[in-house]
């Protein structure tokens, strides 16, 4: 196994994470005003069209990056419109918002970029490194935390911000307190439906530089898609961390860490079909959902009878 | 005088009528606006409504060949959804029925058809069953959220039959390309219109319809399913075992699912080919929210929208206009039924904003016992 | 004089309910303001759109002497304006500290400042005597020291007006002294305090004028010291109340429900019952008395087969049913009525007849073999409906529809239906009107002169004293008292209630 684990695996884990972890970081928010939001798939695929989208049209990455999470943000209006002022059914929502990303950018496809399938910019780049100084020299640690673009770093930094928003500033406490009992919200001046949306369009937002970096930073093109569920491991990763961004971003490592190591048994060539192991993030995301449930079960221990 | 006889009519029949026309309204709004977007891309903006009645009236039995599978996944999600049980993981059953049924024809290929044929159907069957019931399982016994599961499922269903496919169900390189190899003839279902892909399946559809129709309203199965869907708390108080009942209702749904998968091999690929089903089973929740998860509506919203798939089909050949325009227009639906904007609008007509807050405030706690689901 | 608050001609309708009428309400400087009335007839309503909560159709708010428009909690705090709701506004897995300063957090760099919002809190506390732990989790709290933090709350956004909504209805009579002192306190130092309630001793004790409300009208407005009880409870119900159901004294006969040494954990897997002894016998109606959340839901749900026991026996009729299913409990003859109607009682996406055929759905004559019988479905839901009066136009309504008295009346016709001989009732009359508590009373009694037996869980004492034949008090999940006589003072009970006296083991078998 020792030519399996090293540090360019670890440095892949962070480099396949990010955009898992932007999208985690995103939706984390509109959980926690218990907001049933998983239509971050959605927005993380529009994300990636207009990106590239962005980059075909101007040549400049950070555009593209801009591009798809405002584009992210604009779609994600239409989900808080329908589940803040009509009462949709946030699952049903969530719903009709994957489609339609599905439905938007497989269409679009072919009169804006004249294609189907997949297209790739003509003329992309790739994102520029970031050496750290004196961390670089450090064997190992260098390798791993050294060299990597900037969204890399900008995803670590978002964490921290994420949990001092969430802990140590008065916003953090509307939201909390609007998951845990709107009315006391409401009846302590604050606007529920205000916190809602600034928590939908957050996630809109970072689902869409998610999808962004995905498309212009990792596969460098739009295919049709291509988030490929990793949304869904985001929201996932929402759900274990029971929505403390600290804990989510260890769970999108947990992830990352699947995904990466498919990718060197493939390379490596371990008699384990590509397909087989595309596989295990998704059993392991499984596995994880079950564990954590349990535990929080066990915790609660209902004592009630259940039949 | 035609409002005379409107008001004479029972509710029984109006309602119906309401409902439906409801629904026509809600369909066209979905369309226009897609017809927008169709037309601000440089198309023709009636691209929707030539392929509905290209797909009805130039090939019908294309419409129907998609109907069928619609409708089954309609149902599908029906029973899921009457039971609270959000199964968001048709498309992955469906893949492991189909799995099972071609992996099973292929494996015991010398067997006389009378033998082989109830073996396969009742394999893919059996495979979308176990596959809907672990994530329903998963749920009863240690509280995993079943859509969070089922979609994850889904997308291992997914990797799992592409390594099937260029692997153990092909036999050398001889067999076609992207595709498991042919299946035994003896196992391919009869066809009811020659020259089409349409099967007895489309028969097996309806008539199961109909049969889930009367279960869900005329059997004390079908109320058990329909008040733990709606409230586990007053199922648990009025003695009903609310797993056994939830895990009932996620095994029908996920046999179903796998007779679709079923139903497309034998029936219309007569093989496995790569991802073959093109999320028809998440076209079933559009099916299903416009017939307001009732069976038989949804042989008729099957129909409809196996007229537009067949439809966009076509008109993607003829035009180069993306067939994904579907997609939106189906995307749209859901987002309509799910705002309720038709409903919605004539009520607020009525009482302006008052206090069907309460109202929606407790459906929504109810719903989320529905999706944490630690009751199960 | 100015008047600290003033609403003229206050209309508010909601869909079938005209919920104001014309209401006009005016609270003096210092004064506590009690506005009485019945379940249903418009207080909390009022208070909601002086709160902001709700908007006024019509009639106009002036707020020392100007006049204001009052659209959300934030215009009203702003005003100088707080609440403190019967359902308490609190969320509880926040700390008492952060309930206090939601929304309206002191800041520094962005970031909460936690520790000036503390000092400040501080110095209100002391002020008003109001002591509560401010890093204590809240849900941890007592019901009487959330209270307390929402006054605090109030106090801490500025109110110089103070709405209380039925602050009594779950506290103890010891802490309802305490709750008393305070609002003197407050009043002493320039508060003036509107107080919701319909224990009209209370209001005698505490108020400086009153305002009685009926039907969505206002019906009278007096002087405290010039009015008495009678008085105020004909200005609420409109004609003679009769404070004591008639009945007659019970003859129990044999021993139907035995209770030993029972165990039981509550959602949080705590301990919920604490080794409970005691048994009914037909014919008799046994209350429960005690504060909410001292194990009275928790051992209801033990009883009927909701809960698992963790420890000791449940013998009805000679039979150990301890390990019964709900189902089981059901067909042996144990009946339950559940204090959460919306939630347990009722299933409001279900129709009318869905509801009433819960507990037979699955026999002879309703269904055979799994197929239901419509027409004997029919028969059945016509004849419940007609026997217990439940006012519909069709049974295959849905169940929402109902009114709050209607729907207890659907669950009181399937449990009562098909005699059971033992009924466990939780809070039976939460929430309805005259008209239909005294129907339920009725019922009760009914099934307990019918030799059946009863077993009353209430929150409101005065329920217990007035219907129950003997009584047990419940305390920390355990029981610290029983009285096999109704003629005891309150007080006395109110001790047993609070913990701070408790009968020996022998006194209580």
């Amino acid at each position: 196994m020792s030519g399996i684990i090293d540090a360019d695996l670890f440095a892949a884990l962070l480099r396949i994470s990010t955009p898992v972890l932007l999208v985690a970081m995103g939706g984390l928010f509109s959980m926690r005003a218990k907001l049933f939001n998983f239509s971050i798939e959605g927005y993380m695929l529009v994300g990636c069209f207009f990106s590239i989208l962005v980059v075909d049209k101007t040549g400049n990455l950070w555009f593209g990056l801009l591009g798809g999470a405002f584009a992210g943000l604009i779609f994600s209006i239409v989900y808080g419109f329908a589940v803040i002022h009509l009462k949709a059914n946030a699952i049903i929502a969530s719903v009709g918002m994957n489609l339609l990303g599905v439905g938007l950018t497989t269409f679009l496809l072919r009169p804006i970029f004249n294609t189907s399938g997949a297209y790739r910019p003509p003329n992309m780049e790739a994102f520029p490194v970031v050496n750290i100084p004196i961390i670089k020299d450090i064997p190992f640690i260098g390798d791993v935390i050294s060299g990597h673009t900037p969204l890399v770093y900008f995803g670590l930094l978002l964490v921290i911000v994420c949990q001092l928003l969430m802990y140590k500033t008065p916003l953090g406490l509307a939201i909390q307190s609007v998951g845990d009992n709107p009315e006391a919200a409401r009846t302590a001046g604050i606007n529920p439906k205000k916190i809602l949306w600034l928590t939908v369009l957050w996630g809109g937002f970072f689902s869409g530089l998610g999808g962004a970096h995905l498309a212009t930073g990792y596969v460098t093109a739009f295919s049709q898609e291509m988030t490929a569920g990793r949304g869904f491991t985001a929201f996932t990763a929402i759900v274990f961390g029971a929505e403390n961004p600290f804990l989510t971003f260890l769970a999108t490592l947990v992830f990352g860490f699947a995904d990466a190591l498919g990718i060197r048994l493939e390379i490596q060539g371990f008699g384990l079909h590509p397909s087989l192991i595309k596989t295990f993030p998704f059993i392991l995301a499984v596995l994880v959902l079950t564990i954590s449930s349990a535990i929080r079960m066990r915790k609660m221990k209902s004592a009630k009878q259940i039949l | 005088m035609i409002k005379e006889i409107y008001s004479k009519l029972p509710a029984k029949i109006l309602d119906p009528i309401k409902s439906i026309l409801r629904q026509v309204l809600l369909i066209l709004l979905s369309i226009a606006i897609t017809s927008i977007l169709i037309w601000i891309m440089g198309y023709s903006p009636l691209a929707v409504f030539d392929g509905l009645s290209n797909g009805i009236t130039k090939d019908f039995p294309g419409t129907l060949r998609w109907t069928t599978p619609l409708i089954l996944s309609g149902l599908a999600i029906a029973v899921a959804f009457k039971t609270g049980a959000w199964n968001l993981g048709v498309d992955g059953q469906l893949y492991m029925g189909a799995l099972a049924a071609t992996a099973v024809s292929l494996g015991l290929s010398t067997l006389p058809g009378v033998l082989l044929f109830p073996i396969t159907v009742l394999a893919g069957i059996i495979a979308g069953m176990l596959w809907a019931l672990l994530a329903g399982i998963l749920r009863t016994q240690y509280g995993a959220n079943d859509l969070v599961s089922s979609l994850l499922l889904t997308y291992v269903a997914y990797h799992f039959s592409d390594y099937l496919i260029h692997g153990p169900l092909k036999s050398g390189a001889y067999g076609p390309a992207e595709s498991s190899n042919i299946i035994p003839e003896t196992v391919w279902l009869p066809k009811i219109i020659e020259g089409s892909s349409v099967t007895i399946g489309l028969i097996v559809a309806i008539v199961l319809a109909v049969v889930l129709y009367f279960l869900i309203f005329r059997t004390t199965l079908g109320y058990e399913l329909k008040v733990v869907g709606s409230n586990l708390w007053f199922s648990r108080y009025g003695g009903i075992k609310v797993k056994a009942v939830y895990l009932k209702g996620m095994a029908i749904s996920g046999a179903i699912s796998g007779l679709i998968g079923v139903i497309e091999i034998l029936g219309v690929h007569h093989r496995f080919p790569i991802r073959f089903s093109s999320g028809l089973g998440f076209d079933g929740i559009v099916v299903s929210l416009l017939a307001s998860n009732n069976p038989l509506g949804v042989i008729i919203s099957g129909l409809f929208f196996g007229a537009l798939r067949n439809g966009s089909y076509n008109i993607e050949r003829l035009t180069e206009i993306p067939r994904a325009m579907v997609i939106i227009v189906q995307a749209i639906i859901v987002l309509m039924v799910g705002m309720q904007v038709i409903i919605k609008f004539k009520k607020q007509k009525k009482d302006k904003q008052s206090s069907n807050d309460d109202q929606s405030k407790e459906t929504e706690e109810l719903n989320t016992f529905n999706t944490n689901g630690s009751e199960g | 004089m100015d008047y600290v608050i003033e609403m003229k001609s206050i209309n508010k309708t909601f869909p079938g309910v005209m919920a104001n009428n014309d209401v006009s309400l005016n609270i003096i400087p210092g004064e506590i303001h009690a506005l009485v009335g019945e379940n249903g007839a418009g207080k909390t309503t009022l208070m909601n759109i002086l709160y902001g909560l709700h908007q006024q159709d019509s009639g106009e708010i002036f707020v020392q002497g100007k006049k204001e428009t009052i659209n959300t909690p934030s215009d009203a705090i702003k005003l100088g304006i707080g609440m403190v709701h019967q359902h308490f506004m609190l969320v509880p897995e926040l700390t008492v500290l952060e309930n206090i300063i939601l929304g309206r957090e002191n800041t520094k760099f962005g970031f909460t400042d936690y520790k000036t919002s503390e000092k400040e809190i501080l110095g209100i506390s002391e002020k008003y005597q109001l002591n509560v732990n401010l890093h204590d989790r809240t849900y941890k709290l007592s019901v009487g020291q959330m209270q307390r933090v929402e006054i605090l709350k109030s106090l801490y956004r500025g109110a110089k007006l103070l709405i209380l909504d039925e602050p009594t209805a779950v506290l103890i009579p010891q802490e309802t002294k305490q709750l008393f002192d305070i609002l003197r306190t407050l009043t002493n130092q320039g508060c003036s305090v509107v107080f919701i309630s319909h224990k009209l001793k209370e209001v005698l004790e505490i108020s400086n004028r009153i305002t009685v409300m009926r039907q969505g009208k206002v019906t009278g407005v007096v002087n405290t010291k010039e009015t008495n009880e009678l008085e105020l409870a004909c200005l609420m119900v409109g004609r003679e109340v009769v404070f004591r159901v008639k009945k007659e004294l019970a003859t129990p006969g044999e021993t139907v429900l035995e209770v030993r040494n029972l165990c039981a954990l509550n959602d949080r897997g705590l301990p919920a019952l604490k080794n409970i002894n005691f048994n009914i016998r037909l014919g008799e109606i046994l209350g429960v008395a005690g504060v909410e959340g001292n194990g009275q839901l928790e051992l209801v749900e033990t009883l009927t087969g909701l809960r698992a026991a963790t420890h000791g026996s449940i013998v009805f009729k000679g039979e150990n049913i301890e390990q019964c299913t709900p189902r089981e409990k059901r067909e042996k003859g144990v009946s339950h009525i559940p204090a959460d109607r919306l939630i347990m009682g009722i299933n409001t996406k279900c129709t009318i007849s869905e509801n009433l055929i819960l507990n037979k759905y699955y026999r002879v004559p309703l269904s055979r073999h799994g197929v239901f019988n419509k027409d004997n479905i029919k028969t059945f839901v016509n004849r419940l409906v007609s026997e217990y009066g439940i006012i519909t136009p069709d049974p295959n309504s849905l169940a929402s529809s109902l009114s709050g008295g209607n729907m207890q009346k659907l669950v009181l016709a399937r449990e009562l239906d098909g005699e059971p001989e033992l009924l466990v009732a939780s809070q039976p009359t939460r929430g309805v009107d005259v008209g239909a508590i005294e129907y339920i009373h009725s019922q009760i009694i009914k099934m307990r002169d019918q030799k059946h037996a009863v077993l009353l869980v209430s929150a409101e004492l005065d329920e217990i004293l007035c219907l129950a034949d003997r009584i047990i008090v419940m305390y920390e999940g355990e029981i610290t008292g029983e009285f096999h006589s109704t003629d005891i003072p309150e007080h006395e009970i109110g001790l047993y209630m609070a913990g701070s006296k408790r009968m020996s083991v022998a006194q209580v078998n």
